[in-house]
């Protein structure tokens, strides 16, 4: 599909179909469900980062009228008789059991340790007083370094570090050690005339969804029972909630609530399963809400990272050699996104000569979670710090020295494959047209540049649509709507159907209501779920040429159907999808088309981002001036959203460059756990953020759609990171560039 | 001890009883169903739980429930009149100033505060003005825009 | 015959970096790869996607392929 396409809806910015609810404050999010008979769950959380439980004792607890119900990791059934049987911290949902409720060991401020259900959330939360906890406390480990050193204490005693050499002998906080390699690195360096070599890290930073975890739950012993949850994927809630509790997937419905965000946060399950042990026990609806501090202190964050990167190229601006060490915070359990951070760390250049080595490492925080392209922001942002000094370093452009080196089609990747047609040269070639780039740099701003590479998923993706006798109709899809989506649905069955976006609505069905759909997430649910819109469509389209063929009494193959118009071609006669609707009741029943896909073929998605920064000297506060995000989007479906999801994850990327990190005592506490001292980009931070589309189809898609999700907080690290560094003219390794670090940075250069 | 509360809320008179620790934002939630109004965060901070109160823009999670008494309250789901949305809302959707929307009705009554106050306000007023209501997923890009033309609209129409 | 490529972490279990197969569909691929290389057992390649000429598949269980195509395993992609 690479010829320009004429479109009816597709490329339009129509108005989103759930906008009403949403700007009218009717849309039900996670905490806006209350049942008659519910009452409240709330969770006592460690006030240690690293301890022993020596006891757990809820006989207080029990003992008094206002409490209901009363939940521990015992009501695990399930994983705990897996946990005696093998005791392995390789078991997933082992470690997902002792994440939602502490395992005879806590290991984060923060981490659930019982939960109670009592009348009113007040009342429950007062008698979490009454649960009696005698802890040991240990040192905590709350960073990289801490972690691998020889004395570091023992977080997980039966973890070895897989991937190694030789097979490991001792339990470490290194889970896995993964290496990659494309060519020589030794000759790359060799026949290198200028190397840059520099450590750069980052900080443990959160999605900060606006809308915290929330649930209402009803257990049911005589059919299914009900979670109400905001979730990207509430097929996953199911899976993990029927495994942690031992129920059968049918016995258990869940209904996506609207989501307010998630960003990758949204894809596992904390309250969940205790809402539902509380309301087996209770046998009362529960419902659970998560403070904003517990948001941070127990919820998803991402990586903290540490990166060695050493870059090599000749004079004339070739690069022979990249070589990185990559170490990644997995938080409290094994699993940080380190597998696609080495994945990604070099992809948007073409080099012949790669080696990376990348860390898995446990520390006494929480247990990280997805966030907007996993483990790609924190090595790229390494990456492409360094490969801007060494441009300066030759006097080369940053541009000009990227389009020398661009991964294209056929680069051989350093994870294997080589990549199909992508768009790093076109959005380069943008970025160095553009209104900024070609704008001089004003005095007194440091200008600087990023590129990004993502992969985007595919997957499975149900859909039925159902046509009602008057020719509207309805979209069943199962992908939670996080930003949009449902526009892009009903615009590419619209185009399919030939009738107006307005006449069908899209709803995100329960996990009853239309088959498995995987999680929103992996930039896949404008490529994958809009491709099973699409098959159910054509399913129809067929449909509706053998119903006209049999109004007509011809055969289908005589019957032609374009723009929502049935066309006999033995003759003169037209039929129009609203009226093959009206007389469907004549020609066997009504109209349904299905989709069950497992959706290949999905595009990676390259961005660039120019960053224009200007520095107080007396304060070190930074202030970005002018920002532009240039993304390759295959084919932007609803133009709107697709800017939207450019400028969101430029700004969640600026947050992450300027700002935003947790903040730990010695002991592990964390001391900034609100939106006041965790700060998020605001709109007085902020200038206009200019969003540039780059469309080079993805021909696996029938529309040319990649995924536009992830990519956009890739690049904004290291443009950020150089702008800031151009303009205090020294060197940036370390993330945020918060004003105190700037200041010191500024007095040493003094 | 729970207090007897009279008050306005969008133009309807409203009682209810409280007790002194609840806020105004868990009374308009839990007690009165009226779930517009989101909490985002419960300090203050995020200002998704935005609402007029005596004509002053607040966070109902600062206010307690037991000072409505009196008072007139203006809360999402007053602003628009039935099914005729309001100017700042239609803005809103066309600009496609929202992605996953809970951040969207406190900054639709924000700005209905910053528009009553100031109608032509700059793009940094509006920016400034609007600081105290966080948005993650739009970079607030469009969501100026859609003030702006807001704006621009109801000058023409007053 | 069809070519698997080995990256460095796979190379380990392989002993090589590439190896040619007659196999043209992902379970005879299985099958021929764990006879041919003992240590590339089930359990290493079966939580795999597969790659086939650049396209990433992530399910590849009714994969099938050319005899002229260029294979990788590569860990899945999470989602974010």
């Amino acid at each position: 599909m690479s010829e320009a396409r004429e479109f009816k809806h597709i490329g339009q910015r129509t108005i989103r179909p759930d906008g009403f609810d949403k700007v009218t404050g009717k849309a039900n999010y996670g905490a806006d469900l209350s049942l008659p008979g519910m009452i409240w769950g709330a969770i006592l959380r460690s006030p240690h980062a690293h301890a022993n439980i020596k006891k757990l004792d809820v006989s207080r607890a029990e003992a008094s009228p206002d409490v209901l119900a009363i939940a521990t990791f015992e009501d695990f059934p399930s994983v705990n008789a897996a946990a005696q049987r093998d005791g392995t911290h390789r078991e997933g949902m082992m470690d997902t059991a002792c994440n939602i409720l502490a395992n005879q060991k806590v290991l984060y401020h923060g981490h659930a340790v019982a939960a109670i259900a009592a009348r009113s959330q007040a009342a429950a939360i007062a008698a979490l007083d009454l649960i009696d906890v005698e802890y040991e406390v240990l040192t905590p480990v709350l960073n990289i370094d801490d972690a691998i050193s020889a004395t570091a204490p023992i977080l997980h005693e039966t973890m070895m570090t897989q991937g190694l050499a030789e097979p490991a002998t001792e339990a470490s906080n290194v889970s896995a050690r993964m290496e990659l390699k494309k060519g020589d690195i030794e000759a790359g360096f060799a026949a290198a005339d200028v190397i840059v070599e520099r450590a750069y890290d980052t900080p443990t930073v959160h999605q900060g969804y606006i809308e915290p975890h929330a649930t209402t739950v009803v257990f049911n012993d005589n059919g299914p029972s009900m979670i109400w949850c905001p979730t990207q994927g509430h097929f996953d809630v199911r899976a993990r909630v029927a495994q942690l509790l031992n129920l059968e997937l049918g016995q258990i419905k869940v209904v996506a609530s609207e989501i307010g965000g998630g960003f990758g946060g949204k894809t596992t399950v904390y309250l969940e399963p205790v809402a539902l042990i509380l309301s087996k026990k209770s046998g009362r609806p529960v419902k659970m809400e998560m403070s904003r501090g517990d948001v941070f202190r127990a919820s998803g964050p991402a990586s903290a990272s540490q990166s060695r990167i050493k870059v090599g190229a000749k004079m004339d601006g070739t690069i022979t050699a990249m070589q990185a060490t990559l170490h990644y915070e997995a938080g409290a359990f094994q699993g940080s996104p380190m597998g696609p951070g080495c994945m990604t760390v070099f992809t948007p250049y073409d080099v012949e000569n790669l080696y990376v080595e990348g860390f898995d490492v446990v520390v006494n925080k929480p247990k990280v979670a997805a966030y907007r392209a996993p483990g790609a922001p924190q090595s790229e942002f390494a990456a492409e710090m360094a490969v801007n000094e060494l441009a300066k370093k030759i006097g080369m452009d940053p541009i000009e020295f990227r389009l020398k080196n661009a991964a294209k089609e056929g680069t051989q990747t350093i994870y294997g494959p080589k990549l199909k047609v992508v768009g790093l040269e076109a959005c380069l070639e943008a970025a160095k047209s553009s209104p900024h780039y070609t704008a001089p740099i004003p005095e007194n701003v440091g200008r600087g540049l990023a590129a990004g590479f993502w992969f985007n998923i595919g997957g499975q993706s149900s859909v039925i649509i159902n046509l009602n006798p008057d020719g509207t109709g309805t979209i069943i899809e199962g992908s939670p709507d996080i930003g949009g989506s449902r526009a892009s649905m009903q615009m590419m069955a619209a185009e399919i159907l030939g009738v107006a976006p307005s006449s069908l609505n899209p709803i995100v069905a329960d996990t009853e209501h239309v088959a498995y759909n995987q999680t929103t997430g992996g930039s896949r649910t404008t490529f994958a779920t809009g491709m099973a819109v699409v098959e159910a469509a054509e399913d129809i389209v067929e449909q509706l040429k053998a119903r006209a063929a049999a109004m007509w009494n011809v055969t289908a193959e005589q019957v032609d159907f374009k723009d929502g118009v049935a066309q006999n071609l033995s003759g003169e006669d037209q039929l129009t999808l609203a009226e093959i609707c009206a007389s469907a009741e004549k020609t066997g029943g009504q109209i349904s088309g299905r989709a069950n896909i497992n959706a290949r073929g999905a595009g990676p998605s390259f961005a660039v981002h120019i960053c224009d920064i200007k520095v107080d000297k007396e304060t070190g506060k930074t202030d970005v001036v002018r920002y532009t995000a240039i993304q390759d989007a295959g084919k932007a479906i609803h133009p709107s959203y697709v800017e939207g999801q450019f400028q969101g994850g430029a700004v969640q990327g600026i947050g992450w460059a300027l700002n935003e990190e947790y903040v730990y005592s010695k002991d592990g506490i964390m001391e900034n756990a609100g939106f006041l001292d965790y700060r998020i980009p605001l709109a007085s931070d902020l200038p206009e953020i200019e969003a540039i589309i780059v469309e080079v189809p993805n021909s696996f898609h029938p529309f040319g759609v990649r995924g536009v999700g992830e990519t956009g907080i890739i690049p904004p690290l290291a443009a950020v990171g150089t702008a800031v560094a151009e303009a205090i003219g020294q060197p940036i390794s370390s993330l945020p560039c918060s004003p105190p670090k700037i200041l010191k940075l500024l007095m040493a250069a003094r | 001890m729970k207090s007897h509360i009279s008050t306005t809320i969008n133009g309807d008179s409203v009682e209810f009883l409280c007790e002194p620790s609840q806020t105004l934002l868990q009374v308009l939630r839990n007690d009165l169903g009226m779930t517009g109004t989101k909490e985002g965060c419960g300090s203050g901070d995020c200002g998704a739980c935005s609402v007029i109160f005596d004509g002053e823009l607040v966070c109902a999670c600062l206010v307690l429930g037991v000072e409505a008494q009196g008072a007139a309250i203006e809360t999402v789901e007053g602003v628009a009149a039935h099914d005729q949305l309001h100017v700042i809302q239609e803005k809103f959707l066309e600009h496609a100033a929202l992605q996953c929307g809970i951040c969207t009705p406190g900054l639709i009554v924000s700005t209905k505060a910053l528009l009553e106050e100031n109608p032509s306000p700059t793009e940094a007023e509006a920016r400034y003005f609007l600081a105290g209501n966080l948005c993650r997923c739009t970079g607030y890009d469009k969501i100026i825009k859609a003030v702006m033309d807001a704006a621009a609209t109801m000058r023409q129409g007053a | 015959m069809a070519r698997v490529y080995f990256n460095a972490s796979l190379e380990k279990h392989a002993g090589c970096v590439s190896v040619a197969v007659a196999a043209q569909n992902y379970r005879a691929l299985l099958e021929e790869l764990t006879q041919k290389l003992p240590q590339l057992t089930q359990e290493v390649l079966m939580p795999l996607a597969l790659v086939i000429d650049g396209e990433i598949v992530q399910e590849p269980f009714l994969a099938d392929f050319s005899a002229e195509a260029e294979l990788h395993f590569i860990e899945k992609i999470a989602a974010g």
